[in-house]
């Protein structure tokens, strides 16, 4: 048997918990080690993890950076956004979003609080089509909000409270240090009206993440910022998801298995690329797929990992019926 | 208890005299003109100018004990010198086409860089050796965030004339903010070894003096006063004018002058002037800000994460209760 189909064949489950792990205890503690990513990384690695953290996610220095005064901002000194986003694209388009399916320390603990809701023998649940068609442009409203809001503080239009305004309210600001023992962000600000109420906000959110994430799969990155920023420039990854609909039955298992509640990825048979903006890259969708390359990642064009009769078989625990 | 009151006043009246004679010497990097800080730029260890895309720092030379009034000198007979991050000796450039006296040097590397004037003269039959000492952090938040403890640890000038050092905090790094109410330990060094007993005085921009002698480990330790900040918000609601940074920011923040003092009895001649004993005097400068718990709630943050979990809670099992369909048994007539 060729490394190929071996691959194809793989149960992804155990490899999935064992890389999210590693890449948590790395971006996590990392910095103990003193290893330092930098401030670019396109996943929430959050930078408020000051001691443990291995590189910090790009949305904070991107909201510190936009609140540059504008003078300051569109001078030649304003290179330096234009540098850490360059450096932000480049992380981005080698894992494309599987950062937010394998590399996320807020995924994986949402992930985890999910196999915790399993053992407990309690079922998920799921939006309705029409309310999942309304939330997720939440996301793209936050995005919004932390380039405007920033760049309003930089235009003297709104005072420096606001500063980075997502990170304010962002769960993992909160939870990622605590896993260092650090709980000094778990706390409100009285000192302005305005960072109280961002930080009671924030505090609010954590509350919503633990029980959401709970009830809801990866409930929290339906409505995550990031998400949306990757998808604007996932067509330039390396990595791809691709979708050969002669091929798809239109079973919907791809459908079922979606911890993101992606409905075109069963009953879109037209585009090639297939990914979605809610996607997380998880790739349970090719591993669930019965057809023999309906569903397939590429690198650089060349397929690492497609959906074949022989892998699902496998992974179902139907090989030797099928001998 | 009119002894005591005696004593009390003696005290304090000897200790405003130990420093009485001497007008420190002190840099500053807050321009003579304000104006000029329009061209420059903010970083972690305060403003600087770029130029070739290198930080380059702007130090002004000053006279007297008082932070907001002490003046700028515009000549002094001395020697400056630079301790930079790799702990090499250096003279930096002074600047000939300010009327003040101003040093400026780049700052390439990340870590602190010490700059030194010393002055010496003879007065009264005691040499009078005046340092003041400027210790500026670079620190670019692009460089990142792993601190090698070489860098955050303190640098010593091992044959500086009188040194004060400043201890780190426990767990320092580039972004450690000193707050009101946090104990501050200054290491008093002559000539590379500690001083014990010599006066150590802490003087707050507000005015607030606190004078103690270095131990024998040549340590004296100051805390920081919980002081009252000056309220932005409040005085501009009040009409008072608040001057503003770069980007109409507020910086809420203090600053001190330290000052140790060593008296030697070391004797000779300067420039043809006997004197019989030595007075040493070493000033240098810093910033503290509030107390960053001071305005903060970690009880009233609990509540709210509660409140999320509660609502949360209902409405993610209300909105499946609501989702769930009634059972709709189907039957077929098949005769």
């Amino acid at each position: 048997m060729s490394i190929k189909s071996r691959i194809d064949r793989v149960d992804l489950r155990p490899f999935r918990f064992w890389f999210q792990l590693l890449a948590f205890i790395f971006l996590v503690y990392g910095g103990h080690l003193a290893v330092d990513l930098g401030n670019s990384l396109p996943t929430f690695s959050c930078g408020y993890n000051s001691q443990g953290t291995a590189g910090v996610c790009y949305l904070l220095p991107l909201q510190h950076q936009l609140a540059q005064p504008w003078e300051r901002l569109f001078s030649p000194a304003g290179i330096a956004v234009l540098s850490g986003f360059g450096l932000f694209v480049l992380w981005f388009v080698v894992l494309n979003k599987a950062w937010c399916g394998y590399v996320c320390p807020l995924g994986t603990i949402q992930d985890w609080i999910t196999g915790l809701r399993k053992l407990m023998g309690i079922p998920y649940s799921n939006y309705s089509d029409d309310h999942f068609n309304k939330l997720k442009y939440i996301k793209y409203f936050l995005l919004l909000a932390l380039i405007f809001i920033p760049l309003a503080i930089g235009g003297q239009f709104i005072s420096h409270d606001w500063g980075v305004p997502f990170c304010k309210i962002c769960p993992a600001r909160m939870i990622i240090p605590a896993f260092n023992g650090d709980f000094s962000q778990w706390t409100i600000d009285f000192s302005s009206n305005t960072k109280m109420v961002l930080t009671a906000l924030g505090m609010f959110v954590v509350g919503l993440f633990l029980v959401g994430s709970f009830i809801k799969k990866r409930f929290f990155c339906f409505f995550c910022p990031m998400s949306a920023f990757h998808f604007i420039f996932s067509k330039l990854s390396i990595l791809k998801l691709k979708k050969d609909g002669s091929k798809c039955t239109v079973c919907g298992d791809c459908y079922r298995v979606c911890d993101m509640q992606i409905k075109p990825i069963a009953d879109d048979i037209e585009s090639v690329d297939i990914l979605q903006d809610d996607c997380i890259l998880c790739l349970k969708c090719v591993s669930a797929c019965p057809e023999d390359g309906a569903l397939k990642v590429d690198v650089l064009g060349k397929t690492v990992f497609e959906a074949t009769r022989g892998g699902f078989s496998k992974r179902m625990g139907m090989e030797k019926n099928d001998d | 208890m009119k002894h005591s009151l005696t004593l009390i006043l003696l005290g304090l009246l000897l200790s405003s005299k130990l420093f009485a004679n001497t007008e420190q010497l002190w840099f500053s990097d807050q321009p003579p003109d304000r104006s000029m800080i329009k061209k420059m730029r903010m970083r972690h260890g305060g403003y600087v100018h770029i130029e070739k895309g290198v930080d380059v720092k702007q130090l002004w030379l000053r006279k007297g004990d008082s932070l907001e009034k002490s003046a700028y000198l515009e000549s002094a007979e001395g020697e400056y010198q630079l301790l930079n991050v790799q702990a090499e000796m250096n003279q930096p450039e002074i600047d000939k086409n300010s009327r003040q006296q101003t040093i400026r040097f780049p700052m390439p590397d990340e870590g602190y860089y010490n700059a030194y004037f010393t002055e010496r003269l003879v007065s009264n039959n005691t040499l009078k050796v005046k340092t003041a000492k400027a210790e500026i952090l670079k620190h670019n938040c692009r460089n990142g965030h792993k601190y090698d403890r070489d860098l955050v640890n303190p640098q010593q000038w091992l044959d500086a004339p009188l040194d004060i050092v400043r201890l780190r905090l426990p767990e320092e790094d580039f972004h450690t903010r000193i707050r009101s109410g946090t104990t501050l330990k200054f290491q008093v060094y002559h000539q590379g070894k500690a001083v014990s007993g010599a006066n150590v005085k802490l003087e707050t921009k507000r005015g607030w003096i606190k004078s103690t002698q270095s131990d024998e480990q040549g340590i004296a330790s100051f805390q920081i006063i919980q002081d009252n900040f000056f309220d932005a918000e409040k005085a501009e609601k009040e009409g008072k004018k608040v001057e503003r940074g770069h980007g109409g920011r507020v910086r809420i923040r203090d600053g001190y002058l330290v000052t140790a003092q060593y008296l030697s009895d070391e004797a000779g001649t300067l420039d043809d002037k006997a004197f019989s004993q030595t007075e040493y005097t070493v000033s240098s400068t810093g910033r503290y800000y509030p107390q960053q718990l001071a305005k903060k709630s970690s009880e009233q943050a609990l509540w709210f994460v509660s409140a999320g979990m509660l609502v949360m809670g209902v409405g993610g099992y209300s909105y499946r209760k609501r989702r769930v369909k009634p059972f709709k048994e189907e039957s077929f007539d098949e005769h």
